[in-house]
């Protein structure tokens, strides 16, 4: 504290009657308001004027209330902020007419926030001190009809036009007139719209986000119910979402499917068709076996034949036929298998793999059984192998057939992408109709799109 | 009563008569006299401090103008640290600014145009607005003085952040304001002046 200064003198309220009518009024934002329009009878009157000489007087002919009153307090975003002045604003594109409305919003500390509504779609709006970036640097003047950088957000040119202030109501910190003409240009990415205003001497820029008259309402505790939003708003979010992310959620599960199906094709067995064990006797004269009768339905299929053993330290060569019921036609195959375990230098060795499988494909549904012709011995095994004196094994060890299709699980794999698909096909084609629709309202509307991009 | 707070400052305008006053050696002398200070619903006042970057500082002086939107002040402020800077304040809005000594040229007033870009010390600003404000008057302590009635020719530019700036063409070497716009909140301020029905 500066000694011996005394405080400044409070910031007091103003109140007056109105020149025209003799309305009370309050004057809310002190000294700060430029000009004051009577909302009984439209008069406007210069603020800063110690007798309030009046401006001018319009006979609006449709009077408007404002659906959040002049003079309501709320919250919004954590500021308290309370709504001093309403005007509305109006743009003719191609003969139209589109009229918003405007709240001006105050808090002496914070200064002035805006409320726009259309078609019952809002947007809080805020003053911005930095500048967007165009395509020629820093936008100080000559806003672009593309897209616009503003602090790290990518806004996309909407809609440039002349706006003209078609109501007006409560007090302004600028000279608001009737029929002001200033020219302005939207750039959205939503749920923000970035906006240009061009006056005599400046561009201001301001940026709004969406809000939901919920939120608003809450906020200012208002009794009324709001208006049913029509349409679609420049800025309003795509409740369908991105379906840029759609897609990459449906792209990441199909992949997540794909490696579990993967997984299971390797790790877990097929459907079996058959299975039967046998006992190899060495001494046994006719070792060939012939299996019962199997059936292997459906579309032509690759066949899985496996052949799990028992045999210890020896090899076996299983000569084998596939052989169709019907026709005797036959596919032979061979498979070998050989297992060997020693000790050595004090460590446990092994070698070889008591299992096999082979795999017969293009197999058309049938009646099959297969022929089973097993030969084994120890020391010379058919291939190079010749380990160092293990103990012969036994001469007699079991062995289980075993016959797969495979077919299934990618077919689940493929339902799976079936059933998904729709959704992120249906949701881009419902959020690009979103998008039509909000794009439909500016001056790119999607039909000339292929020939700006 | 006059007090110099400061040690560097050299002017004062008294708040009883408004008299301006230099101090140069030791000596205090009257230069003018400042028109009283127009009612503007300023939130700040002598007196008033905050905190900027974590830096205390107290406002101890105040130039008030008027540009074509309504009034605008800088507020003079001695940080804890030592240093001194500016606080633009209007409507609300605030813009903490220190006087830069840059190293370029710079063009004449009269040859800015509204979107040149000009370099500051290397880093590019926009102009967004040039306009002649008019003095009011001044408050408090204050390392220069504008007369009341003056219309100083002033030239704001903008970046693409919050970083902005303010070239004063005042004098024949122009003053360099470089600073940013801070929000109500980050400036954590005290002893603010009362606002009915919101204080």
């Amino acid at each position: 504290m500066i000694p011996g200064r005394k405080p400044a003198p409070p910031v007091k309220v103003k109140s007056l009657q109105c020149r025209a009518c003799g309305a009370p009024i309050e004057i809310r934002s002190g000294p700060r308001a430029q000009v004051i329009v009577c909302a009984y009878c439209d008069t406007s009157m210069d603020a800063q004027d110690p007798t309030f000489k009046i401006l001018w007087q319009y006979q609006q002919q449709i009077k408007f209330e404002p659906l959040i009153p002049i003079g309501a307090r709320g919250t919004l975003r954590g500021e308290l902020l309370e709504c001093i002045g309403y005007m509305r604003r109006t743009v003719t594109v191609e003969g139209i007419d589109y009229t918003w409305s405007e709240y001006l919003l105050y808090n002496p500390f914070k200064g002035y926030r805006w409320l726009t509504e259309f078609s019952g779609h809002w947007s809080f709006v805020k003053e911005c001190f930095a500048l967007p970036v165009g395509p020629n640097g820093m936008v100080g003047v000559n806003p672009p009809d593309t897209a616009v950088n503003y602090m790290g957000l990518s806004c996309k040119h909407f809609q440039s036009a002349e706006a003209r202030v078609t109501y007006c109501i409560g007090e302004f910190y600028w000279h608001v007139e009737k029929n002001q003409r200033n020219r302005v240009h939207d750039y959205v990415s939503p749920p923000y719209v970035l906006s240009a205003e061009e006056s005599a001497d400046e561009i201001t820029w301001s940026l709004g986000e969406y809000v939901t008259a919920k939120e608003l309402w809450d906020g200012f505790k208002l009794k009324t119910a709001p208006p049913a939003a029509v349409g679609v708003a420049p800025n309003q979010p795509n409740p369908l979402g991105n379906s840029r992310i759609l897609w990459r959620n449906f792209g990441l599960f199909t992949a997540l499917a794909f490696l579990i199906t993967l997984f299971f094709t390797m790790f877990c067995p097929s459907r079996e068709v058959f299975s039967k064990s046998f006992q190899y006797y060495a001494n046994e004269k006719e070792k060939a076996q012939v299996t019962e009768n199997f059936k292997i339905t459906g579309r032509p299929c690759n066949v899985e034949i496996d052949i799990s053993s028992s045999l210890y330290n020896r090899w076996a060569m299983f000569n084998m036929a596939l052989i169709n019921a019907d026709t005797f036609t036959a596919v032979d195959f061979g498979q070998e298998v050989s297992y060997y375990h020693g000790v050595e230098g004090g460590e446990s060795w092994t070698e070889g793999d008591r299992n096999s499988s082979a795999v017969v494909g293009q197999v058309s549904s049938g009646t099959y059984f297969l022929r089973v012709d097993p030969e084994s011995g120890t020391g010379n095994s058919p291939d190079t192998f010749n380990p160092q004196n293990p103990a012969p094994g036994p001469e007699v060890f079991s062995y289980t057939v075993k016959v797969y299709r495979d077919v299934t699980q990618w077919l689940y794999f493929w339902l799976v992408v079936g059933v998904l698909l729709p959704l992120p096909i249906i949701q881009s084609i419902r959020s690009a109709s979103f998008e039509n629709r909000r794009w439909m309202e500016s001056d790119h509307p999607p039909v000339s799109n292929s020939s700006e991009d | 009563m006059v007090t110099f707070v400061a040690q560097t400052t050299g002017y004062a305008v008294c708040d009883a008569c408004q008299s301006m006053l230099v101090r140069q050696n030791m000596e205090v002398s009257r230069i003018g006299q400042s028109a009283a200070l127009q009612e503007d619903g300023t939130p700040l006042m002598l007196g008033s401090a905050g905190a900027y970057q974590k830096v205390p500082f107290e406002i101890i002086g105040r130039i008030q103008v008027q540009y074509s939107f309504g009034f605008w002040n800088e507020w003079f402020c001695l940080y804890a640290n030592g240093n001194q800077g500016w606080l633009g304040e209007s409507q609300g809005n605030y813009f903490a600014n220190f006087q830069t000594q840059v190293a370029e040229r710079l063009p004449a007033f009269e040859d800015l145009r509204r979107g040149n870009n000009i370099p500051l010390n290397g880093r590019l600003f926009c102009v967004t607005q040039k306009q002649k404000a008019q003095v009011i008057g001044c408050e408090g302590e204050l390392p220069f003085i504008m007369h009341s009635g003056y219309k100083a020719p002033l030239v704001d530019l903008k970046t693409e952040t919050v970083v902005g700036a303010t070239i004063d063409y005042s004098e024949d070497t122009p003053l360099v304001f470089i600073g940013e716009t801070v929000d109500f909140d980050a400036l954590g301020f005290s002893n603010l002046r009362e606002i009915e029905a919101w204080s």
